[in-house]
């Protein structure tokens, strides 16, 4: 049995353990996808709670195939939420890097499902490179300076590698119907 | 639910993505032993260096146990990167290198950001005479202690919101019955007593995609970069009169501070106008900021969306904002004590040897930074943060930015005798062990 498959077990046995199992595999990591949205540790480490919660309510009769998967979406969602809401308080707030690709709500599981064939299709055609910077820009709201750093190229070219992917991925996306 | 696009990602793009990331570490290590090896190739002793090079590409490989790689050291001329053992012995310490650390050490997170320089781009080198103060010509340096403390407004304060609520209304031509917080399509005007050790009352321009002219009793708000300093400051005078005026406030003085980047098509990314009154400042403001009340004007001249700079010349997003201070500067801004201040080459040798801060100061991370060599550095100032003085060195990296501004690598050297530089530096590759 994987450590994933463990810790799932113990939230089907409603086992207390699971959230300490899973803060001791994830925690850090969740922090820092929250902490790259909120940029503040206290908000980000109540997301964090709020996704053990969260687990807790649904799994099960959820049983992801990818506890860290499962997670880090929970926390991403919780995390752009709280953004959200603070800065609609302010109205005068900075934007968040992830709306820079602009939002779309699929009415239903067929056209998401389609978002996603788009999404995943183009996020392939392109180099893992590419394909990194992108992801880490936009899903986990990294900053560009630490992202050129971490994959060894300069702040200018990572921003012409998400300049570039960005208008790809609109002009696919139109082509499909999808518009943002 | 949110629905931005990538949320609708797949996990198998996000688990590839993951793994490119973790084995860009690895790569990073190995393009720097390709750029070691043939450097060590060309010189004499050939064949001796090529083994001593195999016998480190050997050795550097990270094993699939809990071990990581040793520092590499450069091979190509002095860095700032990473750290050589044999740090100065100082005998008169102010501080210990891990209080230093500290002071940077904000995300204590993995992938925490690490710099053995960050960048600054500007449109000339003359633009850095901002971004240090002039090396003093004393033999001593002041320490200051920064309070973050909460202060409440005294009772009897006259600042408050009632007593500037109509007036700010009606200078924006905004009629409403709310009161403390508005917000308008175009505007917003809010009051607040809450902000550790200050009041605010604040109104101005949402900063994104609005490009609507401030104006306050008929006076435009607004400011042309293209002016100098001397020329900008007297086009603000009107406004500057109007706001003290609204405010019952004497602030004669004006301090402006613009801010570059790399990306965006022509001028400033934002800029600061600052009225505030230099003779209740206490301090150095280029030591702790303003600690005193002031009136603050930010521009922002960035699209939110995709960065490009909104106007080359007159910029108009404006957000004013009037700062009441509920403490006197010195309370804020405490001068603790005076300390050796060390010698440019004293610096320098810290410089030399990789003892430089900035952020997370980690051998095995400064390592895989863009090597950066700041020999024949460009400049050398002194900054502030956080109340502990550094010398602050500059190298043009000769790589312009996209919009044409030169590029400056900065790192800053503690300007006082410190101590456990080497302990502390080699601490810091705790933080790899498991990852």
């Amino acid at each position: 049995m994987s450590a994933d498959e463990y810790i799932i077990k113990l939230f089907f046995d409603r086992d207390r353990r699971a959230i300490e199992e899973a803060d001791q595999k994830y925690g850090k990591y969740l922090l820092t996808v929250a902490y790259n949205i909120l940029h503040n540790e206290q908000d980000g480490e109540e997301c964090v709670n709020d996704t053990y919660l969260a687990a807790w309510n649904t799994i099960p009769p959820e049983k992801p195939a990818s506890l860290k998967r499962y997670l880090c979406s929970i926390i991403r969602n919780n995390a752009i939420s709280k953004y959200r809401s603070q800065n609609a308080r302010k109205r005068y707030g900075a934007a968040l890097c992830i709306d820079e690709l602009g939002e779309y709500a699929a009415p239903d599981e067929r056209e998401a499902a389609a978002i996603r064939e788009v999404l995943d299709g183009f996020l392939k055609s392109v180099s893992r490179r590419d394909m990194t910077v992108f992801v880490y820009r936009y899903y986990y709201a990294y900053p560009v300076e630490q992202i050129a750093a971490h994959l060894g190229l300069s702040c200018s070219s990572t921003y012409k590698i998400l300049d570039k992917m960005k208008e790809q991925l609109r002009q696919r996306l139109n082509k499909e119907g999808i518009t943002v | 639910m949110n629905n931005d696009i990538m949320s609708y990602c797949g996990d198998s793009i996000l688990d590839a993505a993951d793994k490119y990331w973790k084995n860009a570490k690895k790569q990073a290590v190995l393009r720097r032993l390709t750029v070691i090896g043939v450097a060590a190739l060309l010189g004499a002793g050939i064949i001796a260096a090529a083994l001593l090079t195999a016998a480190k590409i050997n050795g550097l490989i990270p094993k699939p146990s809990s071990e990581f790689p040793e520092a590499i050291r450069p091979s190509n001329g002095t860095s700032a990167s990473p750290y050589d053992p044999d740090a100065p012995d100082f005998k008169d310490p102010v501080f210990t290198a891990a209080e230093i650390g500290a002071l940077f050490d904000e995300q204590k997170l993995e992938g925490a950001l690490t710099n053995a320089y960050v960048k600054i781009a500007v449109p000339s080198e003359d633009e850095l005479k901002y971004r240090c103060m002039p090396v003093p010509q004393s033999d001593t340096v002041g320490i200051y202690k920064i309070h973050t403390e909460n202060v409440n407004k005294a009772e009897n304060d006259p600042f408050t919101m009632e007593q500037f609520w109509n007036k700010v209304c009606a200078g924006l031509g905004v009629k409403t019955d709310e009161r403390g917080e508005w917000h308008g399509d175009d505007l917003y005007i809010r009051f607040s007593d809450n902000e550790h050790y200050f009041s605010t009352f604040s109104f101005g321009c949402y900063t994104g995609g609005v490009n609507k002219k401030l104006t306050f009793d008929g006076i435009g708000i607004t400011v042309d970069q293209t002016m100098s300093d001397e020329e900008m400051k007297d086009s603000l005078k009107p406004i500057r009169d109007k706001l003290c005026d609204t405010f019952n406030a004497d602030l004669p003085d004006i301090y402006i501070e613009r801010r570059y980047g790399e990306y965006g098509q022509y001028g400033c990314e934002d800029l600061t106008v600052t009225f505030y009154n230099a003779k209740n400042s206490g301090v150095d403001i280029n030591i702790c900021g303003f600690c005193s009340d002031m009136i603050r004007i930010n521009f922002t001249n960035r699209e939110n969306y995709d960065g490009a700079v909104v106007s080359r010349d007159v910029l108009t997003r404006a957000q004013v904002q009037y700062y009441h201070f509920h403490c006197e500067p010195e309370a804020i801004c405490e001068h603790t004590g005076d300390a050796r201040l060390i010698s440019i080459e004293e610096a320098e040798e810290l410089l030399y040897k990789g003892y430089v801060f900035g952020g997370h100061c980690c051998p095995l991370c400064m390592a895989q930074q863009e090597k950066i060599s700041f020999e024949n550095y460009d400049k050398v100032g002194i900054v502030y943060f956080k109340g502990v003085p550094f010398y602050a060195f500059f190298k043009n990296l000769h790589c312009d930015a996209q919009n044409g501004n030169a590029v400056y690598a900065r790192t800053l050297v503690a300007a006082v005798e410190i101590s456990g530089y080497e302990e502390y530096f080699e601490s810091q590759k705790e933080f790899h062990k498991g990852r």
